[in-house]
C-alpha cells in the first residue's frame, strides 16, 4: 500500500461503515457533514489502518475534522519507505477524488 | 445467568470497591460541601442551568436502579454494588439540588415543578442483557465523569467555589463506579472474550447518554450539558481510554470476533 491508495481505501471504508456511496470525497469536506459520527469515523479509521497495514497513534484521532485531515493522518502514518508520505498523499488527494464505479465496494 | 465462579469474582470486586469507598471516599452533602462560601457564588445562568440539567439526569435514579436490579437476580456482588451505587448517586442529585436552592438560583417551587416534570417521564434501559448493561455503565460512568470534570473546570473559571467542590466530589464517585464496571468487564473478557467483544462493539455503536432527551427544555439543556464535549470526545476521552484500561485496542473492537451483531 502507498499514499496513493488512501483515497480509495477511505472510499471503501465509508461505504462499509455507512452502507452509503459517498460519491466524491472532497478534501475540504467536513466529516460530520458527510453523515459520519465519531464512532463511525473510528471504525473507518480501523478499516483503513488494516487495509493500509499501518497504525495511527490514538492521540492523532481527536484532530480529524475533514476528509483532508484523514488523508494527512493516514499518510503520515505510512512508513516513509512506502512512498513520499504526506506530500504524496496530499498531492493525490489535492483535487476532488472520485472513485470509478467499478472500483467501489471492492474488497 | 452467569457462572458461579464469575459471580464469586464479582462479589470479591464489590468487596474491594466497597472497602475502598468506606475508607477513602465517603462524603456528606451537609458537611463536606463548603456551604459557608455561598456568598461568593456568582449568578451565572448557564452554570445553574447545567447544574439543574445534571440534577435532572440524576433524578432518574429509581428507573436506573430498577433496570439494573431486575437484571441482577442471583448476582449478589453486582446487586449489592447497585444498592451502594444508588446511595452514592442519590447524593449527587441532592447536592446539586441543595446548591441550586441554597445559592438562590432556584426556588423551592421551581425545583418542585422541575422534579415533577422529570418524574413524569420514564427512562427505559437501552440494553437487555446484564453484560451489555455493564458495558453501557462503564462508558456511561466515564462519560459522566468527563462531563463533570468539564463542568468543574467551568465552575472554577467562574470562581464558584461551592459548585467546583460539588462537581469534584461527584466526579470522584463517577470514576470509582467506572473502575468497578471496568473490573467486571475484565472478568467477562476472561470468561468469554469473543462474546464480550461483541457486546463492546455493539454498545459503542449504539451508545446514547441516559435520560437527557427526557428533560424539559431539551435544546437549551443540551448545549450547556455538552459544553467542552466536542466532536470526537466520546472516542478520545471515553472509548479509547476504556479500551486501554481493559488491555484492548480499537482493533480488538472491530476484530472478526466482535463483528457479528450482538443480541439485544
Amino acid at each position: 500500500m502507498t499514499p496513493s491508495d488512501i483515497p480509495q481505501v477511505l472510499h471503501r471504508a465509508y461505504q462499509q461503515v455507512t452502507q452509503r456511496d459517498p460519491g466524491t470525497l472532497d478534501r475540504d469536506a467536513d466529516i460530520r457533514a458527510l453523515g459520519v459520527d465519531s464512532v463511525q469515523l473510528l471504525e473507518m479509521i480501523v478499516i483503513a489502518e488494516t487495509e493500509l497495514g499501518l497504525r495511527v497513534p490514538d492521540a492523532a484521532l481527536g484532530g480529524v475534522e475533514t476528509v483532508g485531515d484523514l488523508y494527512d493522518m493516514l499518510g503520515e502514518a505510512l512508513p516513509q519507505t512506502q512512498g513520499q508520505g504526506r506530500v504524496q498523499a496530499q498531492a493525490q488527494a489535492q483535487a476532488q477524488v472520485s472513485v470509478p464505479v467499478e472500483a467501489r465496494g471492492a474488497r | 445467568m452467569t457462572s458461579i465462579a464469575l459471580r464469586e469474582a464479582f462479589h470479591r470486586e464489590f468487596m474491594t470497591f466497597f472497602e475502598r469507598a468506606e475508607r477513602t471516599r465517603r462524603w456528606s452533602v451537609f458537611d463536606d460541601v463548603p456551604w459557608d462560601r455561598l456568598p461568593e457564588v456568582p449568578a451565572e445562568r448557564e452554570l445553574a442551568l447545567a447544574a439543574e440539567t445534571f440534577c435532572g439526569i440524576e433524578m432518574f435514579l429509581p428507573d436506573y436502579l430498577q433496570a439494573h436490579l431486575s437484571l441482577l437476580v442471583g448476582d449478589y456482588g453486582q446487586a449489592w454494588f447497585s444498592a451502594n451505587w444508588g446511595y452514592e448517586e442519590a447524593k449527587h442529585a441532592l447536592a446539586l439540588r441543595e446548591y441550586l436552592l441554597r445559592s438562590g438560583q432556584r426556588t423551592e417551587t421551581q425545583m418542585r415543578e422541575f422534579g415533577e416534570a422529570v418524574m413524569a417521564r420514564r427512562w427505559e434501559p437501552p440494553y437487555r442483557t446484564p453484560r451489555q448493561m455493564v458495558v453501557y455503565s462503564a462508558f456511561q460512568e466515564l462519560t459522566t465523569f468527563v462531563s463533570y470534570r468539564k463542568q468543574r473546570e467551568r465552575a472554577q473559571r467562574t470562581a464558584d467555589p461551592v459548585l467546583t467542590e460539588v462537581y469534584r466530589l461527584i466526579g470522584r464517585d463517577e470514576m470509582a463506579h467506572c473502575r468497578f464496571y471496568q473490573r467486571i468487564l475484565s472478568l467477562h473478557l476472561d470468561e468469554d472474550r469473543a462474546g464480550t467483544l461483541k457486546d463492546l462493539a455493539h454498545v459503542v455503536r449504539t451508545f446514547r447518554m441516559p435520560a437527557h432527551e427526557l428533560l424539559p427544555d431539551r435544546e437549551d439543556r443540551e448545549s450547556v450539558r455538552t459544553t467542552g464535549f466536542g466532536n470526537g470526545a466520546f472516542i478520545t476521552e471515553v472509548v479509547l481510554p476504556s479500551l486501554g484500561a481493559l488491555g484492548l485496542t480499537r482493533h480488538d473492537l472491530y476484530s472478526t470476533a466482535a463483528t457479528v451483531p450482538a443480541a439485544r
